[in-house]
């Protein structure tokens, strides 16, 4: 038989002969990557997304540390200017003073006003001052009757207090007692191994119950934990070769987890099935030579599509990168050894296979598709995917993530405080209130104070920047001790609080990063900058995402060397993505990072199933079975491991949207979203076309 | 006659309606006025810029603004000089306290005690004939340069 006469059964022959070598020599590997196995795994992904960021990166390259702002949200009542409301915000302020990394508070109490005081018999002076060493009832009358200096820390309805709290590191504010009801503010924890552990546990539980219910045997679920314990490690290890000084975050450790347990999962279940009428070795033999072409494939889709994230500045989205290419090349290696030595030792009697009935049935209603019925859902995708792409290309704000911390912290630099200074600080102050009149609260910087000082010395004179006395101003700065908020170093600091309800802060940000010709400005507040992190990746991940439905679609074509498999591959991953985007700008939420990653994430695994299904549709496209025949055994033998997969997958991802991290949460929202619609269109539009595209117009010929 | 008091009134109106000229000297020659009373003065600090205030020990402004320069004495006294020329508020009626300051043994200390203290107790009657001429000096120089109010700040020869 043909089939016995290549190299690919040579190469079985060999890893039978030679699978208690090969497995202790796994073992051995494994064992000692344990032993000397230091890594952490991190749950602070903020700290990944700016490494290697450009405005991060410019940041470090000027010697300049980060500083962190975190709005506190205060529920103050209906008497926003009682005096046990001014009481607690004392309160609040002595507690917050206690906590080491706090530089600034900037609170009604501590927000400097230039005011003018005469007496009318000789004595005048213009001060700022703030309302610090005030009393109690002097507070509560200055509030009420000078409301308009205090805007931006006041909600429109007075409800609500806003105070700022400008740290060196992120403060956990849990650790003080804040004397209101407030919005709670979760900091990351760096480390967390009980957490780690938890998910890791809950996760192979839940792939070791699912595997005894789907074949009801253990073998392929102490073999499937085998399996994930040794990919697991191996790509850790690999990744620490790689890039020994970057924490590996715990849910990307996950997602290239769930993306490596796909080709257990085709080999086992080909395995299983095929036992029920071969032997077990032979069973195992067929089994790769089937699957060894797909997965190959899909490796190489995966390793070539997100493999393009490894070349990313970012060091999160190169962390993705690497581990995802590295679990699926470690995986394809660990499938076609360890594995197929593993599996030579069990043999199945009598096999159950769970999906043999509903397979049946579906393959049943999916023959019988209405052809009217298809056309009509493509010509609507088609609409919405014309509408999706004109509607992002005539609105493109609408891509980009919102943000709701509405302050921003930048750096200009200056030769300290000089005319030509306060004229740029002039000119970014006319610039940014004209462009963004309505949704600037305040912007505090020292061109804010030079010019309040020198009109009030001066009421009648017309204000110009030439005109300003810098002696006074500089003298002014020190004694009423705001130079060390305005300025650093000879640089201007400049603070912009924005309106709450006003334009979204990234909107103002790339405005802002654009503004200076020479690019000098530096972000230097930790969630502005998070934020330009993200939105620069999110145009490469775009490209990334087009790129891989790309390489799949040409992969196809290479693999069948037949347009309509190239044009349904296309079609069947796009679709879930068309409908995916016009939920999201039905439901007006904004494209992010974490959107993009989820769709990366999903095209990456679609293209699998992609790839397994038309691999055997194209194997048994000359085959003289009935529609429902076809569609039935490739339920049976490809639909089963992807539904197993995606049932696996939806899980983990369920868990990163318990993870409690936000970033890792949001991608596992919306992850789930992706994998089902994906699901949806692996398993009832791809067979149908592949009916209506191929097999029926073959018949004809 | 009622053309002669509308004309009264006019005139007064714009007269006391036109801001009065903060400084009537040129800052050189305030600067030569300044140099030659600036022996005369209370100084803080041993920074590398001159500040030189006009100020009167009864008022509330000059209070505020000296307890400032107090409360932030390791910053202004490390950057500024600053020479406190006492000059009286008529209606304040502090005469006597500037020259009990003046005949002070440290007229640095009795500035704090007067000024930021309130403390009065070290008050006298009788003074100095040397710290009366001081006193009339200063105000001298004060009226030329067209010192206004308290306090009068001057850096570089320029009122603030």
């Amino acid at each position: 038989m043909s089939h016995f006469k290549n190299k690919l059964y040579q190469y079985f022959i060999f890893i039978i002969k030679f699978r208690i070598v090969i497995i202790g020599f796994f073992t051995i590997l494994f064992l000692y990557l344990a032993l000397t196995m230091t890594t952490m795994l991190t749950h602070n992904d903020e700290a990944l997304w700016l490494q290697g960021s450009t405005e991060h990166t410019k940041l470090l390259e000027n010697n300049h540390q980060a500083v962190y702002i975190e709005k506190l949200q205060l529920h103050l009542g209906e008497k926003a200017f009682s005096s046990k409301n001014i009481d607690k915000m004392k309160l609040l302020h002595s507690n917050l003073n206690t906590i080491k990394d706090v530089i600034k508070i900037n609170s009604p109490l501590t927000h400097t006003v230039i005011s003018f005081s005469d007496d009318k018999v000789g004595s005048s002076l213009v001060e700022a001052h703030t309302l610090q060493d005030s009393t109690l009832a002097e507070i509560s009358n200055t509030l009420t009757s000078g409301f308009k200096d205090f805007t931006q820390f006041y909600s429109t309805d007075k409800e609500t207090l806003y105070i700022y709290v400008f740290s060196s590191s992120p403060v956990d504010f849990s650790s003080i007692y804040i004397p209101f009801k407030y919005d709670s503010i979760k900091v990351t924890q760096d480390q967390n191994i009980f957490k780690d552990m938890t998910l890791f546990s809950i996760l192979l539980s839940t792939l070791f119950i699912l595997f005894c219910i789907t074949f009801r045997t253990l073998i392929p679920s102490l073999l499937g934990v085998v399996f994930i314990v040794f990919t697991t490690l191996f790509t850790i290890s690999v990744y620490k070769f790689i890039q020994p000084d970057v924490p590996l975050h715990v849910s990307i450790l996950l997602v290239s987890i769930a993306v490596s347990i796909m080709d257990f999962i085709y080999i086992y279940n080909g395995w299983h099935t095929a036992q029920a009428s071969h032997s077990s070795h032979r069973s195992l033999y067929y089994i790769m030579m089937k699957t060894i072409k797909p997965i190959f494939w899909t490796s190489v889709v995966t390793v070539v599509g997100i493999g393009a994230l490894t070349v990313e500045q970012s060091i999160i989205l190169q962390s993705i990168g690497y581990n995802i290419v590295l679990s699926s090349l470690i995986a394809f290696i660990l499938t076609f050894t360890l594995l197929i030595a593993m599996l030579s030792f069990f043999k199945i009697k009598k096999p159950y296979i769970m999906t043999k009935n509903s397979s049946r049935f579906v393959a049943g209603l999916e023959a019988r598709y209405k052809k009217s019925l298809l056309q009509v859902f493509l010509i609507v995708t088609g609409l919405i995917s014309i509408a999706t792409v004109s509607f992002v290309l005539m609105q493109p704000s609408s891509i980009i993530e919102d943000s709701n911390d509405e302050v921003i912290h930048i750096m200009l630099p200056s030769d300290g405080l000089t005319h030509a200074s306060l004229l740029k600080l002039e000119n970014f102050h006319d610039d940014i209130t004209s462009q963004f009149e309505d949704d600037i609260v305040d912007i505090v910087s020292s061109y804010k104070y030079a010019r309040g000082f020198t009109k009030a010395y001066n009421p009648s004179m017309e204000f110009e920047v030439s005109k300003i006395n810098l002696s006074f101003i500089a003298f002014d700065f020190i004694l009423y001790n705001i130079q060390d908020d305005l300025m650093l170093n000879s640089n201007q600091l400049v603070t912009i609080y924005i309106e709450e309800d006003g334009i979204d802060k990234n909107v103002i940000l790339q405005w802002i990063r654009e503004w200076n010709q020479d690019k000098t400005t530096l972000i230097d507040d930790a969630k502005s900058l998070l934020s330009a992190a993200k939105y620069d990746s999110i145009s490469h991940m775009i490209y990334v995402v087009f790129f891989i439905l790309f390489l799949l679609t040409f992969i196809i074509f290479h693999i069948t060397k037949n347009k309509m498999f190239a044009f349904i591959a296309l079609t069947v991953n796009a679709i879930p993505l068309v409908w995916f985007i016009a939920i999201l700008l039905l439901l007006d939420i904004s494209l992010s990072i974490e959107i993009l990653v989820s769709m990366l994430i999903m095209i990456a695994l679609s293209s699998d199933a992609s790839i397994h299904f038309l691999c055997y549709f194209h194997r048994n496209s000359k085959d003289k079975l009935s529609n429902e025949e076809i569609i039935e055994h490739s339920f049976i033998e490809v639909g089963t491991p992807i539904g197993m997969g995606s049932t696996i997958l939806l899980l983990t991802f369920l868990l990163l949207i318990f993870a409690n991290i936000p970033t890792i949460s949001t991608i596992g929202v919306y992850a789930v979203i992706l994998i089902i619609l994906s699901l949806l269109a692996d398993l009832f539009i791809l067979p149908v076309l592949f009916i209506e595209l191929i097999k029926s117009k073959s018949k004809v010929l | 006659m009622k053309y002669i008091i509308l004309i009264y009134l006019i005139l007064f109106t714009v007269v006391s309606a036109t801001p009065k000229e903060k400084q009537l000297v040129s800052s050189k020659v305030a600067m030569q006025l300044l140099e030659s009373i600036k022996k005369d003065a209370i100084v803080l600090g041993s920074g590398e810029i001159e500040v030189h205030a006009f100020i009167d020990p009864l008022c509330k402004m000059s209070q505020r603004y000296l307890s400032l320069i107090y409360k932030r004495n390791h910053e202004i006294f490390s950057h500024y000089t600053i020479y406190l020329y006492m000059h009286e508020i008529k209606a304040k009626k502090s005469k006597q306290h500037i020259l009990t300051i003046m005949d002070a043994t440290s007229p640095e200390r009795m500035i704090h005690n007067i000024m930021i203290d309130k403390d009065m107790s070290a008050l006298v009657s009788r003074h100095s004939v040397n710290s009366r001429e001081l006193f009339e000096d200063i105000a001298k120089v004060a009226k030329t340069i067209g010192v206004n109010k308290r306090p009068y700040i001057m850096i570089g020869g320029k009122v603030k």
